[in-house]
């Protein structure tokens, strides 16, 4: 009821302030009293009442301050600065403590980038646009519409792209925001935008957005600006697309694209993640026919860091569109993987799955594993190893001193990885990577039957390699260790042992001709 | 000068005497709680210096094992370490010094490479351990590890001594690690 009265109150507010007139003001005060007596009635519905009427009154205050930036400022006297700033620091307080609901975000986001106020409170109110659990597309998309007039600073415009690449996932949907692709590229020529303006794009684009033209401009670009990461990583990303539309080289193992421009966020982000799937649970089995893929109501894998798989296409309504015969001839149509549930499903669409734009998210999908299994694709597993690496590297918990809390998640993701190599029988690059770096800190016990049973599924190579990298510290844990450490690490290389038989003696199967290593 | 030696003196009967020499003398004191928390067999008795040479007038039983704790954030940390290995006799290096580089975690915060320390343990073959002593569950089994290593330089493990050990530890000649 009330959200639907302040709509209509800013609708009110946007065509009346146009001439700026002060009196309307005394009106929307009058709306915004109204607002206890609602909170009342809904109070009543609730049996719990003492710890409500706090929540109510804290409602009530973050009403206000809405209200009074929705106003516009008063030009009036130099009181308004204090006022201005204890609403400020209203709406800071709450999005931080619980975050902020999407019709509270929907009209901050359009005083923030009307430029009613001044930079400095447009970055402040930017910077604790945090939400409850998700942004509503359309208030995104108002945002943009108000980018074109102009009314704000460079500078909250590259706020602003920062904070949307932060708060990326937690958009509902992202189908009209995909539809302004075209006006976000044109944004590419301004050169403070451009980083940001790339890694949105980067997050975007889908196979449809790759068009030649667009592959001429960022070529030109890349010419007029030089080799930047950034725009290496959109060329990378349309050429793993349309790899016939580009010609040029690019360097494939590019360690970091982006920069970390979500860094004012990375708290708030994470615990919007966590309300958002709730603490962890137990993790789930790998089963061939994953359960409910509704995507709201999905119960997630204990690790709010894998991402939620999301193609991106998924229509609103349950029932599909009706295909027209454009549709049916051109193959261009691609199956949204919300949709794919069984094996034989993935068969019959191998050809045009559409993968998700967050690699990550395949590893709960056991689907998705077979289907990386048998594509031979170097983009598809670069893509997935960059993000493992970077995860393991963030989320290792003896590097984050501090972070001894973040054990459990990191023991449950790494379970995860492990349960995806036991089913993909090979272990990831990455992995190995991680293993061989980080096994001179490790203490021998954090994490340590996951540890274990990473070292048993390293890929085959030969005993001079691995000696200094893996085992002369493993020996050095082994012979100073409880006998019950010994043990594992017993069990793990037997382990490893028969892992590395196995793959051999396949490849003895594939190329009898050939003499084997050994 | 005096130079600490092995076998100046005669063991006590079932105790086991520990040195540890370091500058972080927070990290020391909280290290050797945590060790005298360990059950051990034998009576264990953690002795603490900031550096060698240890003053002469005290009266203390033998040493069983240094071990060296240097700090990666810190250069002084490393000096004084490397001062004070001048004043242990060779005697010792047969399996009774262990270096132990805390902070490795952070690499943003350290000063000093983990090759330099790696180079500094190999040329004196001795095993080095890493651990971060600021973190409680770290150095719990840290401190684990070193009473283990106590108990066989003391002797107190039959079959094993403390240069069998040694020989098991010790990594041999390995190129330094580099970015994978």
């Amino acid at each position: 009821m009330s959200p639907q009265k302040r709509v209509k109150n800013s609708q009110a507010q946007k065509r009346t302030s146009q001439g700026r007139d002060t009196f309307q003001t005394s009106l929307s005060a009058w709306k915004v009293k109204e607002k206890p007596s609602d909170s009342n009635i809904w109070k009543q519905n609730n049996p719990v009442e003492a710890h409500e009427h706090v929540d109510d009154e804290a409602e009530d205050i973050l009403q206000i301050a809405v209200g009074y930036f929705e106003k516009g400022p008063i030009k009036t006297s130099r009181s308004k600065d204090k006022i201005l700033e204890k609403h400020l620091k209203t709406v800071e307080n709450v999005a931080w403590k619980n975050g902020l609901a999407p019709e509270a975000i929907d009209i901050l986001l359009n005083v923030a980038l009307s430029g009613k106020f001044g930079t400095a409170v447009n970055t402040r109110i930017l910077k604790c646009m945090i939400p409850t659990t998700l942004v509503s597309e359309e208030s995104v998309v108002k945002a943009i519409s108000w980018l074109c007039v102009g009314k704000c600073s460079g500078n909250t415009k590259v706020l602003f792209y920062r904070w949307l690449v932060a708060m990326f996932d937690f958009i509902d949907q992202k189908e009209q925001i995909n539809l302004l692709y075209g006006f976000f590229f044109a944004s590419l020529q301004d050169d403070a935008l451009c980083p940001y303006v790339c890694h949105l794009l980067y997050l975007l684009t889908k196979k449809d957005n790759v068009k030649p033209f667009r592959v001429r401009k960022l070529l030109d670009l890349q010419a007029k600006m030089g080799m930047q990461p950034h725009l290496q990583a959109l060329l990378s990303l349309y050429k793993f697309f349309a790899p016939t539309l580009i010609s040029v080289s690019l360097p494939i193992r590019k360690k970091i694209y982006f920069k970390n421009s979500k860094d004012l966020w990375d708290s708030a982000v994470l615990a919007v993640r966590l309300r958002n799937h709730g603490p962890f649970s137990e993790p789930l089995k790998l089963t061939l026919s994953p359960a409910d893929l509704h995507p709201l109501k999905r119960k997630w894998n204990s690790h709010s860091v894998i991402p939620r798989l999301n193609s991106g296409n998924y229509a609103k309504g349950q029932g599909k569109k009706e295909m027209s015969l454009s549709d049916h001839l051109s193959c261009n149509r691609s199956l949204p993987l919300e949709q794919l549930q069984s094996f034989p499903l993935l068969l019959k669409n191998i050809h045009c799955l559409e993968l998700p734009s967050q690699m990550g998210s395949v590893l709960n999908n056991s689907l998705l594993l077979h289907y990386i299994n048998c594509v031979r694709d170097e983009s598809l597993l670069l893509r997935l190893y960059h993000w493992l690496s970077q995860i393991l590297q963030e989320e290792c918990i003896w590097y984050k001193v501090n972070d001894y809390e973040h054990g459990k998640e990191f023991t449950n993701f790494l379970d995860t990885v492990i349960r995806a190599e036991c089913f993909l029988q090979e272990g990831f690059y990455s992995c190995e990577a991680f293993l061989y770096k980080s096994i001179p800190l490790w203490d021998g016990l954090c994490c340590r039957s996951q540890f274990l049973q990473l070292v048993s599924w390293i890929p085959f190579s030969s005993f001079s390699e691995v000696k200094p990298l893996l085992f002369d510290h493993l020996a050095q844990l082994f012979f100073t260790s409880t006998i019950y450490f010994k043990c594992s690490v017993l069990q793990s290389l037997k382990e490893l042992l028969q892992n590395w038989l196995l793959w051999l003696s396949m490849d003895v199967h594939m190329k009898p001709t050939m003499s084997s290593p050994l | 000068m005096s130079v600490l030696r092995p076998l100046d003196k005669l063991p006590g009967l079932n105790m086991a005497t520990i040195l540890l020499v370091g500058v972080e003398d927070a990290l020391l004191q909280q290290l050797a709680d945590s060790m005298l928390k360990e059950d051990c067999a034998s009576e264990m008795r953690v002795h603490l210096a900031k550096s060698l040479p240890l003053p002469s007038n005290v009266n203390r039983p033998r040493i069983d094992l240094v071990v060296f704790v240097i700090n990666l954030h810190s250069k002084y940390s490393l000096q004084n370490v490397e001062k004070s290995l001048c004043h242990l006799d060779a005697g010792f290096f047969l399996g009774k010094v262990c270096f132990l580089a805390t902070g490795a975690g952070q690499d943003s915060h350290c000063s000093i490479h983990r090759n330099t320390v790696r180079k500094l343990a190999h040329t004196y073959r001795s095993p080095l351990l890493f651990c971060d002593l600021e973190v409680d569950g770290f150095r719990a089994s840290m401190a684990q590890r070193l009473v283990r290593m106590l108990q066989i330089c003391a002797g107190h493990v039959p079959g094993v001594s403390a240069l069998n050990l040694l020989s098991l530890l010790r990594s041999p000649e390995s190129p330094p690690l580099e970015e994978l």
